[in-house]
């Protein structure tokens, strides 16, 4: 090669890099360049701007710098493991993982990885990085206002059910009162006898830790509270319901039959949002069935639909929801009750939709309406998942 | 209907009826303190079952009940012709129910949860009274 030539090929060469730093401190997301070791070739201005480093502070040092553990630790194990099998977790796949700045506060980073295509040198590798905190705390803001919303709408559907909650509270207010009193006559009188007193004074403490049942259930339903999902078995959600939905049943002269599949796999959500969603669909049966009704029972059904689905079923024997209004039944504030708002069920069918469930109604044969959710289930063996 | 051939000079008795078992059970333990025979149903169905009914006598009735209300056992025993005096018991301060059941003939509305003098008054005005 000649020197011209020599000139030449240095000023070509050059001119890339510079094109190449220009693109580089261009983009929006930020973009690290690692060897097969993982050390880092390349940190662009977004990068710098993003994790709190300067380029020379990073350019040479292992790419783990920015991760917090257990990445930290495993990440020189993914690369070696890509180099030796081909094996990609994330090469070209792209992933939410965590990220950590200089400072040591971590945050969400979409991140796509890919090889540079270099048969001549060791492998390298180009890493794009999305900051997702924005998107995390809009995601976030989401789940609060729904919340907001479910809480607003329990307070409406307890406020229905007042009437009748103030029946069973009054019920072991009753029972108390007139124990109590009866035994002081009885006292008075001289012809009390321990047994029998010592038995009344029994009863009156289960007539109020009765009351107080019906109070700690309620609490739950009204209580402020923040989005939160568990893991939880649907049958159990139900049986915890029950008493608050029974008092609603009984109240207008109805009774619950539950008819619970044996076993079913379990469900990961907000069990209180569930039991809301459970309860409206009651008391809708609730509300239809005190119109009109073939007989005086309203059931709950739950199944295992397969592996991967379970379902509940609210059914009654009411009049049935007429075609019109079965059109229009999510839409708010639409309403065939006096005193309804009509967000029930579009805040049902919100709650489902951000568990991963549905929400339909069918017509019940001979009479009545079939209310159907279905919720994603959990696979049976949970799998531990290995980062990268 | 059979009512017990020594009628007014057998022991008066109180009917209860009322879903609650422990209302019932409690109010039983209050009629016995002062001395009166209780008999005690769950709900009317099986009150008007029951073929022995004495005289005189009293009903104490909840208004609300599964299957059959306490107002409509009231015009049941009506149809029947019984006169039987109905002293009701409501756990809601329920004006229209009340002006209802009166207007038919109830003796009585108490209000849940009561005082023991109130009932107790009106289970023997009612006992005298027929």
């Amino acid at each position: 090669m000649s020197n011209d030539q020599s000139d030449q090929f240095a000023r070509e060469v050059h001119s890339a890099r510079a094109q190449f730093q220009a693109l580089l401190d261009a983009a929006v997301d930020a973009i690290v360049l690692i060897d097969e070791r993982g050390l880092i070739l390349g940190f662009n201005r977004s990068a710098e701007a993003l994790f709190g480093y300067t380029a020379p502070e990073v350019i040479g040092h292992n790419v783990r710098m920015l991760m917090p553990e257990p990445y930290r630790a495993e990440h020189d194990e993914y690369i070696q493991r890509y180099l030796d099998s081909g094996e990609a977790r994330i090469i070209g796949i792209g992933r939410e993982v965590t990220a950590q700045r200089k400072d040591g506060s971590c945050f969400p980073i979409d991140l796509s990885v890919g090889e540079i295509a270099d048969h001549a040198g060791p492998a390298r590798f180009v890493g794009i990085i999305r900051d997702l905190t924005e998107r995390k705390v809009v995601e976030q803001e989401i789940v609060e206002q729904r919340e907001r919303l479910a809480h607003l709408t329990r307070l409406g559907t307890i406020g229905e059910m007042t009437t009748a909650i103030a029946h069973e509270i009054n019920q072991p207010l009753t029972a108390i009162s007139t124990y109590a009193q009866a035994s002081e006559r009885l006292l008075r009188s001289g012809t009390s006898d321990e047994a029998e007193l010592a038995s009344t004074l029994h009863k009156i403490g289960e007539q109020a830790r009765r009351a107080g049942e019906v109070i700690r259930h309620l609490r739950r339903l009204v209580k402020q509270r923040d989005s939160e999902t568990e893991i939880a078995d649907l049958n159990e959600l139900i049986r915890d319901l029950l008493h608050l939905a029974q008092v609603d049943t009984r109240a207008h002269g109805l009774s619950i039959r539950t008819e619970l599949a044996n076993r079913l796999p379990l469900i990961e959500v907000d069990g209180i949002q569930i039991q809301q969603v459970i309860l409206n669909l009651i008391r809708n049966a609730v509300d239809a069935m005190a119109e009109w009704r073939a007989d005086d029972t309203l059931i709950i059904r739950s199944a295992a639909l397969d592996k991967n689905r379970v379902e509940v079923r609210v059914i009654d024997s009411g009049p049935g929801i007429p075609n019109q209004v079965l059109e229009r039944l999510f839409e708010p504030f639409v309403t065939t009750k006096p005193d309804g708002l009509g967000v029930g069920l579009s805040i049902c069918r919100s709650i489902l939709n951000s568990h991963g469930g549905e929400l339909y109604f069918d017509k019940n044969r001979p009479a009545g309406t079939v209310a159907r959710f279905m919720l994603p289930a959990l696979p049976e063996v949970t799998e531990v998942e290995h980062g990268v | 209907m059979a009512y017990d051939p020594a009628g007014a000079v057998s022991e008066p008795v109180v009917y209860v009826v009322d879903d609650d078992e422990a209302v019932r059970d409690s109010l039983r333990l209050l009629f016995r303190s002062v001395g009166l025979a209780v008999k005690i149903y769950p709900d009317a169905q099986s009150f008007l079952a029951d073929e022995t009914r004495h005289r005189p006598a009293c009903l104490v009735c909840d208004v609300r009940m599964p299957g059959l209300t306490g107002l409509q056992l009231q015009e049941r025993l009506e149809a029947e012709g019984c006169s039987l005096p109905i002293i009701f018991m409501s756990g809601h301060g329920d004006v229209q129910m009340a002006i209802d059941a009166m207007r038919k003939g109830a003796v009585d509305f108490l209000q849940k949860p009561f005082n023991d003098e109130d009932l107790l008054a009106r289970v023997d005005h009612a006992l005298r009274a027929r």
